[in-house]
């Protein structure tokens, strides 16, 4: 295990074998891997910060000998580039809100003469919410876009779903496609989503 | 027998004959299936009927289906044993593997004998388990359409995640009638390409030593359930029960 945080129970007595209080980055990820000679790592039980330094390190795995296991780096991605996560959904036919990717402030505020006010902002590879928000207005949208880009290489700009409701699943399959839900929860208004928690 | 299992052949378009417990077979009038319901006790005291099921399978003129009691009297008919349990399974939510693709199945049982899984020989082989009790749950013949089940695939009551077995024996039926010979069930397998792909390539692995990536410091208001939601303490356990 690797991880800095001290208080917290991933890193407590009796769990891991041996725990590694250091950064989670591609330097220090990469010097536990060529001291330690795993055979195989997860990276999907450190939120994003786990899952950023798998995608950084995608192509080295192999030449240092460790297989990823779990969900594979790939899928990683297409979930977390908004615009190829919205393309595999359209593959299987299932409903996206109306979105568009945008690497600068140019092509947001051409995505937003497409999809029309009130939108979300939401920063890819970001972690929790950060850089994301609700846009009314074209000054909203320059400031959003402002905290977003200084974040993330891209945003994705989302019609608001302000008022629906949202419900999650967690789904754990095994190596056969036996699927079954962990647990679900019901999210209480979709107006939480900004993380800086000034709309209410 | 249950009337849903009349249901479940009706609406699949199948006209059905019911005999009694203790008819000889093969019934004379011309039939394309043979299908041996449920019922009441202890299998070994109907010797006769299972020596009238034994003389279908000798004669191989139809697919067979068999649940519950019905699954019994075919594998005593296979030369299987049957053993009396000692509370039975009972219950609508007892999960039961298909062997043959490892997908389990949520399934609807009471009863409280089973077959002995070890009893079976060559071609009969075991077909579904009690994910539970490793308990037998399912039979079937390696190269001809005869097959059962211990649970109730017609639910009623219970979950009806495992009616699709009528198609399979409907299909059965119907390939073997068009062909005039027995052709062998096929079972439905995963029905998502995507998923297909991903299992080809998802069988187990064998690994010594994995490395877990964890989170770092988190600051308030960011996300961090993944962190001490326990993922990570039950990634710990899980692991180290592989080993």
């Amino acid at each position: 295990m690797i991880n800095p945080n001290i208080a917290t129970i991933q890193t407590s007595k009796g769990l891991a074998d041996k725990v590694y209080f250091l950064p989670v980055t591609p330097e220090f990820v990469r010097k536990v891997i060529k001291h330690e000679r795993p055979d195989s790592i997860y990276v999907t039980f450190g939120g994003q910060t786990a899952l950023n330094v798998g995608i950084q390190l995608k192509d080295e795995f192999e030449a240092l000998g460790v297989k990823v296991l779990g969900t594979p780096i790939s899928t990683i991605i297409t979930t977390e580039d908004r615009e190829l996560f919205a393309q595999s959904m359209a593959q299987i036919g299932e409903k996206c809100a109306k979105s568009a990717s945008a690497v600068n402030l140019g092509e947001a505020l051409a995505a937003v003469e497409k999809i029309g006010y009130p939108v979300i902002v939401r920063a890819a590879y970001a972690l929790g919410g950060l850089g994301s928000g609700f846009a009314y207005d074209e000054r909203d949208l320059r400031e959003l876009c402002g905290k977003g880009f200084a974040n993330s290489p891209q945003v994705l700009i989302e019609k608001s779903m302000k008022g629906w409701k949202e419900i999650e699943y967690e789904v754990v399959r095994d190596c056969n496609g036996n699927c079954i839900t962990a647990c679900n929860m019901e999210v209480w208004h979709l107006i939480e989503l900004d993380a800086d928690a000034v709309e209410l | 027998m249950k009337l849903n299992q009349i249901r479940c052949f009706t609406k699949r378009g199948v006209e059905l004959k019911v005999l009694p417990w203790d008819s000889s077979l093969p019934d004379p009038e011309p039939h394309d299936g043979l299908f041996i319901s449920n019922g009441p006790g202890d299998p070994t005291t109907l010797s006769s009927t299972v020596e009238q099921i034994r003389k279908a399978i000798n004669d191989a003129k139809t697919p067979i289906f068999g649940i519950c009691l019905g699954h019994q009297l075919l594998s005593l008919a296979a030369g299987a044993r049957t053993e009396k349990m000692k509370f039975g399974n009972r219950g609508h939510n007892i999960p039961c593997t298909d062997l043959t693709s490892g997908l389990c199945y949520i399934t609807s049982q009471n009863h409280g004998y089973a077959v002995v899984a070890g009893s079976l020989s060559d071609p009969w082989k075991e077909f579904f388990v009690n994910a539970n009790d490793g308990s037998n749950e399912g039979i079937y013949h390696s190269e001809l359409p005869f097959f059962s089940v211990q649970f109730h695939p017609e639910s009623t009551p219970g979950p009806r995640d495992t009616e699709f077995l009528f198609d399979v024996f409907v299909d059965a039926v119907k390939r073997s009638a068009d062909v005039g010979k027995l052709a062998q069930i096929v079972m439905p397998g995963s029905t998502k390409p995507q998923i297909s792909t991903m299992i080809n390539g998802d069988s187990h692995v064998n690994v010594q030593k994995c490395l877990v990536l964890g989170s770092g410091g988190l600051s308030i208001g960011q996300a961090g359930e993944f962190d001490y939601s326990g993922s990570q303490v039950q990634a710990s356990r899980a692991l180290r029960s592989q080993h």
